[in-house]
């Protein structure tokens, strides 16, 4: 008997016990046991949110695209031949904008006209040695297609007072250093910097080390910090996570993962305040505006994140986001 | 996302309705309840077994329409899977999110060994899972199958909804009772209404295993839920 029993018992340890030929023929005829059964396949009828299916495959892409980034993903791909296509652009850049450094320099350019950009973060002599370079010649040797966004207002949505947002202008480190950093913002027609947000590569006079980069006083490294979550908030408002993407970290993504999880239908956001609070590191408060649909309607939410950034001459990156607690 | 490799539009037309809770073709066949059990054992679609194969080699390639095509196939499984273990719809969204992360960054060290990628991605979902609950203050949320039961599909009768309901919150409690391996089974098997040879492979278990997890679980069911409530 013991042998027949084993015949049901498999290779595996059945929890509760073996199976024996009395429980299979129970519950082969059992109508009970069926019925159950057509109960349990009912419960698999639950619908799946379309929201949530989006957020999630928006996530996954911008996941994909930090990892092509990051060239973790393998070789026979299309956007990797782009990306590397825009290392070399970044390359040509770093080169060009220290040229043209060199030629304002010497040429005596005038600085106070500068509006910024040209660099790209990694070399460490891009933001410096573009100081003289024309806000034309930077804005167009640093687009980068798919990651260049402007950061616009929602009409009727954003928080009263984030009305004028500089561009941020997403670029990546020269190649091997696996790092994203963030370019300042440009000063454009159409966007208006505000005057508390000098920017990681506005070069203020006298604030330049021995080794030639720029030391940021702590009004610019929060200014700069502030312009940075403003545009990183604005993109998960517009669910645009490859945006979004640019700005992170990769200690980051768990973190910017559980913000875009925890808000359903964000209309708005605001910056709180804005601390340093160790060096570069720099804390930023920032409130979202949230539509939360239940069975009894639509409430009006608002949630809080803290962005940990990092912010140096090469630009502001966050490195943490995570859930602050509600007023 | 461009220059595939592989002709991943004509692959993805082949496969499986997004929609679906089941993400293999009918080829596999979603048995009765219990009539699988008498009849022969099925075994995984090689048409299906070789899609994934070559799925996975273009998203390991770094192709993104191949990356989606696996999200569009898996993620309601996964979805629902976590919503019954995590306990709402929310923290559903969240785990199953961090699934698919975790496919992306697990995909250059994945090797391809046969197996459903279902398998893979519910290894994941396990690991996401037991975090979760880890997590004490989340571990108390249950899930309100009240609330689950208002994302079925709408019911013309709405006395009949509240009842569906119930009923709904009162089979996912007895779920939550059931020993590990058998509510496991339960529910990949009769919840999520995979085939016995895609649980078997999922749950790295032999199809008589799981044949017969199956009816110990659904016996034990029967025997939380009590006579009167059948």
């Amino acid at each position: 008997m013991t042998g027949f029993r084993n015949i049901f018992r498999g290779p595996e340890s059945l929890e509760g016990g073996f199976v024996d030929a009395a429980v299979l023929d129970e519950a082969l005829g059992d109508p009970v046991l069926a019925a159950l059964a057509d109960e349990l396949a009912a419960l698999g009828d639950v619908q799946v949110p379309a929201s949530a299916r989006q957020r999630g495959l928006a996530l996954v892409r911008a996941e994909v695209e930090l990892q092509d980034r990051r060239g973790l993903l393998g070789p026979a791909r299309g956007t990797g031949l782009l990306f590397r296509g825009r290392l070399a652009l970044g390359s040509v850049v770093v080169v060009l904008a220290a040229f043209l450094g060199l030629v304002g320099l010497y040429g005596g350019g005038d600085t106070s006209q500068w509006t910024g950009s040209g660099g790209t973060g990694g070399s460490g002599t891009g933001p410096v040695t573009s100081g003289t370079s024309s806000p034309d010649t930077g804005s167009t040797l640093t687009s980068v297609p798919d990651s260049d966004t402007t950061a616009t207002s929602v009409p009727g949505t954003t928080v009263p007072g984030a009305t004028s947002i500089p561009t941020i202008t997403a670029t990546t480190s020269v190649a091997g250093t696996g790092t994203t950093a963030m370019s300042p913002p440009s000063t454009t027609a159409t966007t208006t910097r505000p005057s508390s947000s000098t920017t990681a590569t506005s070069r203020p006079a006298g604030s330049t080390s021995t080794t030639g980069r720029a030391v940021l006083t702590r009004e610019q490294r929060e200014g700069s910090a502030r312009s940075v979550a403003m545009s990183l908030s604005e993109k998960v408002v517009l669910n645009d996570p490859e945006g979004a993407a640019a700005m992170l970290a990769g200690s980051a993504g768990a973190g910017f993962v559980q913000l875009v999880s925890s808000l359903e239908a964000p209309y708005g956001n605001s910056v709180i305040s804005v601390a340093t609070t160790d060096g570069p590191n720099t804390r930023v408060l920032v409130e979202f505006l949230d539509r939360v649909t239940t069975v009894q309607g639509t409430n009006e939410t608002t949630l809080r994140f803290y962005y940990e950034m990092r912010v140096d001459d090469s630009g502001a990156v966050v490195t943490a986001i995570y859930k602050a607690p509600a007023r | 996302m461009t220059d595939s490799p592989l002709p991943i539009d004509e692959i993805s037309d082949t496969g499986p309705p997004q929609s679906g809770a089941v993400s293999l073709p009918p080829a596999t066949g979603v048995p009765g309840p219990l009539e699988q059990a008498t009849e022969g054992i099925p075994h995984l679609d090689p048409a299906v077994t070789e899609r994934e194969r070559r799925l996975v080699e273009a998203a390991r390639s770094g192709d993104a329409s191949a990356i989606e095509a696996l999200y569009r196939d898996h993620y309601n499984t996964i979805y629902r899977y976590a919503l019954y273990r995590v306990g709402s719809p929310q923290a559903a969204e969240d785990v199953s999110s961090q699934v698919f992360l975790g496919m992306v960054r697990g995909l250059p060290r994945f090797r391809w060994q046969g197996k459903p990628v279902l398998a893979w991605l519910y290894g994941i979902a396990q690991k996401q899972v037991a975090m979760y609950l880890r997590d004490s203050k989340r571990g108390r949320e249950h899930l309100q199958l009240e609330q689950a039961g208002q994302l079925v599909g709408d019911d013309p009768d709405p006395g009949a909804g509240v009842d569906a309901g119930a009923r709904r919150s009162q089979l996912a409690g007895a779920l939550r009772m059931l020993p590990e391996s058998q509510r496991e089974v339960i529910l990949l098997r009769q919840v999520l209404s995979l085939s016995l040879a895609e649980t078997a492979a999922t749950l790295d278990r032999s199809e008589g295993a799981v044949k017969q997890l199956q009816l110990r679980g659904l016996a034990t069911l029967r025997d939380i839920l009590g006579p009167q409530s059948l």
